[in-house]
Formats: structure tokens, sequence, C-alpha cells
């Protein structure tokens, strides 16, 4: 029993007990920000209540004339490929740093791949949101388009925070190398990382798709 | 275009209904430790005091509603809302009674915190049930927007969570700083406080119902005269107790010798943070408890076991201390008032800074001091022989010079 606690202390990915102390130091930062994420979870569900509770109306442009499937499937693709390479740089953590030799040059490319696909999302992301407002769709032109702007903006706004905390993390791990501090930075990242990948697959699903089908 | 007004005001009560809690919850922890501390009992029915919290809490979140009855949402939408805002006085009703309980057959003293207690126990479920009433719908369309309403929300926060609070710096200030603030002086303002309150805000629950508007400037209507005059007479009272609370800082200072209470304990107290000297150490414990009960170090001094030697202290590690998170805090302020006032410059430059703050520390070593087990022991073994030798005072001179903070057992039984 204690055994399979010690195993796991937290939801999602456990350092595992080759990193000794730093394997238990993780159980608290790792669950608080869970709790901050769950918070955050709430400011996205109010805003995609806000989204259900307003209609496309016929004097402004709606989903038809605004989405472009096509790019919202690369969005999709991205971020998806970005969440399994976020998933590859934590087993790197996980396997390749708890005792059996440091690969840091391998968790750095991972986390550059993630960065990289993000900045693809959002290259893709922003692109959308000039073509709608060239087509008539600014967030001030209808109820509608204000929530629809609000709730995609707010999730792209945190992928940009990613990009740049996993920037952040990157740089601590050339100079200071993968100590303690970066290792639970790492985990707690890989939390909002994967959480923000939830979130556009119901953006996805609920918005995009929802609007057009 | 399509946009809807009632978003806004959803989204906000949505948050602020929940927020009125997380005001008032800390406050009724103090309630519970003033119960249990100033009769020298057990807190009762511990559990269901917990369970009321969390009904509370989850209760908290499914009535933001009845914020704006008025405006136009279906009849049953509204009933639901008032239904469930009526529940909540169920949990809390629950709270009262422990409390209550908690003082029957205790040693009580009728110290500053008790008073806040009592007159939380009388005003505050006035100011609960003024909001049953208020929670009914069919009610709400006459009292929306008077004095009726700003009467409840003051009666449940000046008496709930300002009471709280203030009794909690009478409690916990010796703990901080090394000594106790004067109680007849804390006395006094705990009358002010009362008094002003009552003479302040009750007749705006007659205003209310005679229909004065709230945030009214000015009215024509000769009746509401006299009910003013009173009001405005309480809020000079207040204004009085406002001050007696600076009074009693600033005469406590000065009186710091007398008010010494350098063994920690001054009010017999029950938990944990007691357990050690006043003010404390930055370690806190030199040797974390063992915590077997509720009430660990009342169960300890019944023992005699509170104070007895520890034979072995190792060295203590303390994080280092930085000014960092007090930077972001002032860079996270500016941003709010740079949004709220659009001053876009602040806002921007705000944010930027707050980032980089955090940036620049994430790079910083991070640096521990350690504390030897030499000095720990020195200081620790110290206080356990004096309070050991010490004799220490019954609950009789609990306000006397001769309170040094170590508490002696009263010959009362404990029911």
């Amino acid at each position: 029993m204690s055994f399979s606690i010690r195993k796991s202390l937290h939801p999602g990915l456990n350092l595992g007990e080759d990193h000794g102390d730093d394997h238990l130091e993780a159980e608290t930062s790792v669950f608080g920000f869970w709790v901050f994420m769950m918070s955050d979870l709430v400011t996205f569900g109010m805003f995609f209540a806000v989204f259900a509770t307003t209609m496309p109306l016929a004097c402004c442009p709606g989903p038809k004339e605004l989405f472009d499937l096509g790019s919202v499937a690369w969005q999709t693709a991205f971020l998806l490929a970005s969440s399994l390479t976020s998933g590859m740089a934590i087993l790197t953590l996980k396997q390749e740093h708890g005792g059996r030799g440091a690969c840091t040059k391998k968790l750095v490319f991972w986390l550059l791949l993630t960065v990289l696909l993000g900045c693809g999302f959002l290259y893709r992301e922003i692109s959308d949101f000039i073509a709608m407002a060239a087509a008539g769709g600014p967030p001030t032109r209808s109820g509608y388009l204000s929530a629809l702007w609000s709730l995609v903006g707010l999730h792209g706004l945190h992928v940009t925070g990613g990009i740049i905390w996993c920037l952040v993390i990157v740089a601590g791990i050339l100079v200071r190398g993968v100590d303690l501090r970066w290792k639970l930075t790492l985990l707690r990242w890989a939390v909002f990382w994967h959480f923000l990948d939830v979130v556009w697959i119901c953006i996805f699903s609920f918005v995009f798709l929802g609007g057009l089908l | 275009m399509g946009g809807n007004l009632m978003n806004f005001i959803n989204l906000f009560w949505m948050f602020g209904h929940p927020e009125v809690y997380i005001l008032v919850l800390p406050a009724f922890g103090v309630m519970s430790e003033i119960a249990s501390t100033y009769s020298g009992k057990r807190l009762y029915g511990y559990t269901s005091i917990v369970a009321a919290t969390m009904c509370i809490a989850v209760l908290s979140f499914t009535v933001w509603l009845h914020h704006f009855f008025t405006m136009g949402q279906s009849a049953t939408v509204n009933a639901a809302f008032g239904v469930a805002t009526m529940l909540i006085a169920i949990p809390t009703g629950v709270k009262i009674y422990d409390w209550l309980a908690t003082l029957w057959g205790g040693r009580i003293r009728f110290t500053a915190p008790m008073i806040y207690l009592c007159g939380f126990f009388v005003l505050f479920t006035i100011g609960g049930l003024s909001g049953v009433i208020l929670a009914s719908p069919t009610l709400d369309y006459q009292l929306h927007n008077s004095q009726f309403l700003v009467a409840h929300f003051h009666n449940v926060i000046i008496p709930g969570v300002l009471f709280g609070i203030l009794a909690g710096i009478h409690i916990w200030f010796p703990k901080i700083y090394g000594f106790r603030l004067m109680e007849s002086l804390s006395r006094i303002t705990a009358f002010l406080w009362a008094i002003g309150f009552i003479l302040a805000f009750m007749p705006l629950y007659q205003t209310g119902l005679m229909g004065m508007t709230r945030r009214t400037v000015a009215y024509e209507d000769p009746d509401l005269v006299p009910w003013m005059i009173v009001s405005g007479i309480g809020s000079l009272i207040l204004g009085l107790a406002f001050l007696s609370i600076l009074l009693t800082i600033f005469v406590s200072v000065l009186n710091r010798k007398k008010l010494m209470v350098p063994f920690g304990d001054p009010w017999d107290g029950r938990t944990l943070e007691w357990w050690t000297p006043a003010p404390t150490p930055e370690w806190n414990f030199a040797v974390l408890p063992k915590v077997e009960c509720r009430d660990a170090f009342a169960d300890a001094k019944e023992k005699g076991t509170a104070y007895q030697p520890i034979e072995k202290y190792d060295d203590i590690e303390m994080p280092a201390n930085t000014y960092y998170g007090f930077i972001i805090m002032i860079m996270a302020s500016g941003l709010g008032f740079g949004l709220v006032w659009h001053m876009w410059w602040l806002a921007i430059a705000s944010l930027l800074g707050a980032i980089a703050t955090a940036i620049i520390y994430a790079f910083l070593p991070q640096k521990h001091n350690i504390i030897p087990a030499a000095e720990v022991r020195e200081i620790d073994e110290a206080w356990r022989r004096a309070a050991r030798e010490g004799r220490g005072v019954t609950r009789d001179d609990e306000c006397n010079a001769a309170n040094k903070g170590l508490a002696r057992p009263d010959n009362i039984t404990n029911p």
C-alpha cells in the first residue's frame, strides 16, 4: 500500500522513485497547480457559458462566412501533436534523468519541438483572426462575435503564455541544468499544456464544428 | 448587435456571491476559536461545523441570481434561486447552535472577543433572517435596491466578517508581537462597534420599508428625517470605534512591558499555535509536535506533558526571504489599476514588468538558511524549562499584568 502511494504522488505523470527526494517534493507543488488549473477551468466554463447564450444573427457574418475548417483542422493537428511531444519531454525527464544518465539534449529537443508546434498553432489562429476581421467579423460587430473572440482569444493567450513559459524552462535547463526546481516547473507546465489541449478540443467541437454542422 | 446585458451581471454575481462566503467563512473559523478558547471547552459538534461549512461552500455557487430577481427572468428561475438561497440558512443555523452549545457550562470569560461573539450571535442572526426575507422573490420586488437591502448586507458583513476580524486581531496579536492589547480599551472598542452598528444600520430597515432607495443623495420625505438622524449618530459612533482601535494599539504599544506574554499562551489556548513562545521564532516549532487528537495542546496541558524536555533537535532549513513576490504584487496592482482606468501604458508596463520579475526570480539561485540544532536547542530548552518552573495564572488573572502567557489549570470540571 505504502509503495503504491509513493509511486504516484499526484494526478498526472510522476517523476518516479529513481528521482529520490525530488520525487517526494513534487506532491505539494503539482497538486497545488492542479487546484489552480481547476480555477482556470471555471474561467473557461464562464466563457463557454457566455458563448452558448449568444446566437449568430442575420445582420452580421456568422460561422459560415467566417470559419475556415481546414485551418482549424491544422490548428487542432498542431496542438494535439504538441501535446504528444510535451508528453515525450516529460517521459524523457522521468526516465533519463532518474539516475540513469541525464540526456538534457533529448529533453530540450522535445521541448523546442513543442514550442515550434505551438507557434504553428498560433500562426494559423492569428491568420484566421485577421481574416475574420477582414471579412466583416471583428469582435465589436455583434454579441456572438464578442463571445467568440473572447473565448478563442483567451485560449490563444494561454497558448502564448505556455510557449513563453516553455522557452524560459529551456533557457533555465541550459543555464543551470535539470535541477529540482526545473523538474517541478516542467511537471506543472506539462499539466498546463495538456489542459490547453483539452480546452481546445471543447472549442473545436463546440465552437467550430457546432457552428458549422 | 445581439448582445445580452444580463451576461455581465450574471458573470459578476457568479463570482460575487461565492466571494461573500470567502469573506465570512474565515470569520466563522475565528468564531469557532473564540467559542472554544474563551469557554475553556472543546468545540461542540466539530464534525457538524465542518459539514455545514462544506454545505455553505457548495450552496454559495447556486444562489447568484438572487441579486437580480427583478431583471426579468421567469418566475420558475426566480423560485429555484430563492429556495437555494433560503437553504443556506440551515447550515449557518447549525453553526450558530454549535457555537452556543460550546459555551454551555464552560469557563466563560467576558473578554473582548467574547463580546464580539455575543454581538455576532444576536446581530448576525437578525441579518441572516432579513436575508431569508430578501430571498423570497415576491418580497424582493418590493425591497430590491431599497435601504432594506443596504441594512441587510451591512448586518451580515459587519457583525459577521468585521467582528470576526477584530476579535481575531485581539486574539492573535500577542502571538505575533509578543504582547497583549489592552483588555479594557478592547472591550470599549467592541461595545462601540456593536452600538454604533445598531444605531447606524437598523434604521435603514425601516427607511427601506418606507420606500427609500439605496445610493440616494437627497430626499424630500420628512418622515425619513428622524431615522436618518439616528443613523447619522450611529455612524459617528462607528467613527469613534475606528479611533478606539488606533488608541488601543497605541496605548498597548506604550504599555508593552506590562502586557508581555513571552510563554506564548495567554488565553489557555487549545490549538497548536499557542504551543510556541510569543513572538514565535522564525522556525515556529523546534520539533514538529505529534498530534494524536483534536486540541492537541489542551490535551498535553491536561496530561502535564506540554513543556517536557525534548531529547533530539535537528538543524532547521528555512527558505531565504525574498522581496520578488512583493514586487510582482505591486506590478499586478498597477496592471489592475491601469486596466480599470484605461491607462494602457501603465497596464502594459506592469504586465511586462511582472512577467520579467517572475522570470528573473526563476533564474536566481534559491538560498536556504540553515539554523543549527544547537541554536534551536538553546532557545527552545530555555523556554520549556521556564515554563515547567513557572506557576502560570488561572483564568481569573487572564487580563492582568500577571499573565505572562503561561496557563494554570482552573478548578472546574470540563463537561
